[in-house]
């Protein structure tokens, strides 16, 4: 606050040795002092809330994203959703103009980027420069779309595509909940705990869902234990990685106790009963569900490259694939090894050629090395197909 | 870091830039002159200005004439804006 308080008195200086009018000064300077306070006079408490908004137009550089979609949200309850978008981009096109970092971009075209160095220095120490890049050109900029599912593919199975599944209202609303109370800043204690009630949680419902009598109490325990991280990126990381399982017990890895949970979801729920399928609301919720939810939503949220930092500078690719041999066996190519139960066969063989995605409705692990993708394979003999449920 | 958890006393978390951008060392390498305080520098300060137009233009089409404002007054306001720091915790 008293960075605050110097500058606005520096203000009120300049104003009142340089040719300002005087009321228009003193109702700037009044604005000037209260921002994000109660305004000081009627005359100006408008001038308040177009600093207030410049300036939160500004934060794109500093502010993640659920802080920033809090402060659109806001400007556009003033202003109205299509200026609210409108000054949004012309601020991201501003920081990217500039050579800013932009720290969160909700516009296609526009990625979140760090400093570029050498523009940022020189929009830093030459004013003229500065203004020549804002009053720039500014190119259009597409909105994002949000994805709509495809035909269906010969051999899919026809109650389930992820985009109408419980796995994604309930990530919505895990996202939208954490957007609400502003999880980001939670303390990494509370996020801890909300990471490992999760897991307690989906190994408890598991052992139910299986019917198995392993301890799940004693493999929670023994998972945990172990538990590292400085933060719910590392912690999620080792959680996803973790090899340690049960099998006398029945329990693998906790990721594939994970990814069961959220493929019976997608395998089993239909949003259109008139094509064969069974309605969700007649479907039992599998209580592994909520607690897959949480920790998914964690592994995306934390995961996810846009959101990765080191030292200010945002982390686009830590290491791709080089193919030198020792670390990876081919050029940006990474390997997936595992087990396909026949009848999925067809659904895969009548995709090739087509162009169509297939999305992995979980998290996929997937290797470097072609070697260790075949050693995966090697432990699939014999399973059961895990999109049937209670298998 | 930005992305660092904040302390667990903390009210809000900010991604603020304490070091020079880009780094001393650097900038003796490269001959690009470090920037320091790089989030309230002058290109946040001269965006922030060039908003004002903008942002008031907005204001006025959905509040009304309490936004309008003559062009000494929207100088003035720009001039304002670039003596404007950071205002946590309200912000």
């Amino acid at each position: 606050m008293m960075y605050h308080a110097l500058s606005c008195a520096a203000f009120k200086e300049y104003a009142a040795a340089n040719s300002f009018g005087e009321t228009d000064a003193a109702i700037c300077f009044d604005a000037l002092e209260r921002m994000y306070m109660k305004p000081k006079s009627d005359a100006s408490a408008s001038v308040k809330a177009v600093f207030e908004a410049c300036h939160d137009l500004d934060l794109f550089r500093c502010y993640g994203g659920s802080r920033m979609r809090n402060k659109v949200t806001h400007l556009k309850a003033r202003v109205g959703e299509e200026a609210g978008e409108r000054l949004a981009k012309l601020a991201v096109q501003m920081i990217k103009k500039t050579g800013d970092r932009l720290l969160y971009s909700p516009f296609e075209g526009v990625p979140t980027a760090g400093y570029a160095v050498a523009l940022f220095s020189k929009c830093s120490h030459d004013p003229q420069a500065c203004l020549d890049a804002i009053s720039g050109v500014v190119p259009p900029i597409k909105i994002k779309k949000p994805l709509m599912p495809g035909a269906l593919v010969e051999g899919e199975a026809q109650t389930g595509r992820f985009i109408g599944s419980r796995f994604k209202v309930l990530y919505e609303a895990q996202t939208i909940k954490w957007d609400a109370i502003k999880w980001d800043e939670a303390a990494i204690g509370v996020q801890k705990k909300e990471l490992r009630d999760a897991v307690w949680s989906l190994l408890e419902e598991y052992c139910k869902i299986k019917g198995l009598t392993a301890d799940w109490k004693d493999y929670a325990h023994n998972l945990c234990e172990g538990l590292k991280g400085e933060n719910c990126e590392e912690i999620s990381v080792w959680l996803w990685s973790s090899d340690y399982s049960d099998q006398k017990g029945g329990m693998p890895e906790l990721c594939s106790i994970l990814n069961e949970a959220l493929r019976v979801d997608v395998g089993s729920y239909s949003d259109d009963a008139g094509q064969g399928g069974i309605h969700p609301s007649k479907l039992p919720v599998s209580a592994m569900l909520q607690p897959a939810v949480v920790l998914t939503t964690m592994l995306q949220r934390f995961l996810n490259a846009s959101r990765r930092v080191n030292k200010s500078i945002l982390l686009k690719h830590e290491a791709w694939p080089d193919g030198d041999g020792d670390h990876s066996t081919t050029k940006d190519t990474v390997y997936r090894g595992g087990g396909l139960p026949s009848k999925h066969y067809n659904f895969f063989k009548h995709l090739e050629g087509t162009g169509a995605w297939y999305r992995v409705p979980h998290p996929l692990a997937s290797s470097f090395m072609k070697k260790k993708a075949r050693f995966f394979v090697t432990r699939q003999t014999d399973k059961p197909d895990p999109f049937e449920p209670g298998q | 870091m930005p992305f660092d958890p904040p302390n667990e006393d903390a009210v809000t978390a900010y991604y603020v830039d304490y070091e020079p951008v880009p780094s001393e060392s650097f900038a003796k390498v490269s001959g690009i002159k470090s920037v320091h305080r790089p989030n309230h520098g002058l290109a946040n300060a001269l965006r922030k200005a060039s908003l004002v137009p903008e942002v008031a233009s907005a204001f006025r089409e959905k509040e009304g004439d309490r936004f309008n404002y003559s062009a000494s007054m929207i100088q003035t306001m720009q001039t304002a804006m670039l003596f404007e720091v950071s205002v946590w915790p309200q912000e």
